[in-house]
């Protein structure tokens, strides 16, 4: 238990004229208005919680089921389908990348070529990238003629000798 | 040395379980305590209804939190509030710099040889209260918390959440301003 302020002889005098600094009465409604407020608050608080639980109980109970039901169709349904798409899919995110990315041929022939620094580093880091992104989709999968790329055979051909230029690349600075 | 009101541990406890006479009570007992802190930190010169505001507010966080209020810890009810009330209004003197300060010479008001005894004791009061307004506000919080309401070094460190040595420093020099800027008056 504290003890009250600790003893100073120093400001006994300051002390013997403290109380002329008088500060106004509290309001008399005050009693009443923190009381009000707090009555209000605790109102409040009480029916968000009675809100919430009727929620809970008549719409959140039964149409958690519903929901629950139409994820487990959903998901069922494309699991049915994934395996045939697989390979699709695969060939079309291929396309795309080799399209909009000028990964390949950086990757072959500019990353040697990199004098800076930072620069080779990177190249090396999207060659990698790259060789990860092609073992996943395993490129055998596409076809040697690279219609389902919806390239000549020559694209696909010379893409793949670039990754193998790449491959030894990688494996060299590893 | 006065003794500060405490509510008893019953009524207290009723508090605790929200029960409206014990909430009246409650605020009853520390209201003018509150309210003078605020107004001594704040001196809000014409905005007092700032001051109901954050002594409003203050017990509405006292309520708020007064669950978690050991009854059987070692800090008293009125510490606890009080903490409470100070760092509502350092927030509020850091949040508002537009707070009009007090900073006008008391020469301006009255000179302490032409007055008399009751002009005397104004000029005083008036030197007192800009003394303490002259006070950085974490200082002038140490100095209202140990002088007016007679909190202990080691509760107003741990209201501030400061060492008990700077508590010590702090007051010291508190005093030894105001001293500086009362004393052709007392």
């Amino acid at each position: 238990m504290s003890t009250g302020p600790e003893p100073d002889k120093g400001c006994e005098e300051l002390r013997a004229v403290l109380p002329l600094y008088e500060v106004p009465e509290v309001p008399e409604t005050f009693q009443v208005d923190v009381l009000a407020a707090w009555e209000e608050e605790l109102a409040r608080s009480s029916s968000i919680r009675v809100g919430f639980w009727m929620f809970y109980q008549r719409w959140f109970v039964p149409f958690a089921w519903v929901a629950v039901t139409v994820v487990l169709l959903c998901g069922g349904r494309w699991m049915f389908f994934w395996g045939g798409q697989t390979e699709k899919v695969a060939s079309r995110t291929l396309h795309r990348h080799v399209r909009k990315r000028p990964l390949v041929s950086r990757a072959s022939s500019d990353v040697s070529m990199c004098q800076d620094v930072k620069e080779r580093k990177h190249c090396l880091q999207e060659a990698r990238q790259l060789r990860f992104f092609i073992q996943e989709v395993r490129l055998d999968s596409v076809g040697e003629d690279g219609a389902s790329l919806g390239r000549r055979p020559g694209t696909i051909e010379s893409f793949q000798q670039k990754m193998l230029s790449i491959h030894s690349f990688v494996d060299e600075t590893r | 040395m006065r003794v500060r009101s405490e509510i008893d541990l019953a009524t207290l406890v009723r508090a605790q379980r929200n029960e409206a006479a014990a909430c009246r009570a409650l605020v009853a007992t520390y209201e003018k305590a509150v309210f003078s802190l605020l107004w001594r930190m704040l001196n809000p010169k014409g905005k007092q209804e700032r001051v109901e505001d954050l002594a409003q507010e203050t017990f509405l966080r006292v309520f708020r939190s007064l669950k978690t209020f050991r009854v059987d810890g070692s800090a008293r009810l009125s510490t606890w509030i009080l903490t409470i009330a100070t760092r509502l209004a350092l927030n509020e003197l850091r949040k508002r710099e537009r707070w009009e300060w007090f900073r006008g010479d008391v020469h301006e008001f009255i000179a302490p040889e032409q007055a008399d005894e009751m002009t005397r004791q104004r000029a005083l009061a008036v030197a007192l209260e800009k003394a303490i307004h002259s006070l950085k506000p974490e200082f002038r919080a140490v100095f209202l918390l140990a002088e007016y309401h007679e909190l202990s070094h080691q509760e107003i460190a741990e209201a501030l959440s400061i060492r008990k040595g700077t508590v010590k420093s702090r007051l010291s020099r508190a005093r030894e301003q105001i001293n500086k800027q009362i004393q052709e008056f007392l």
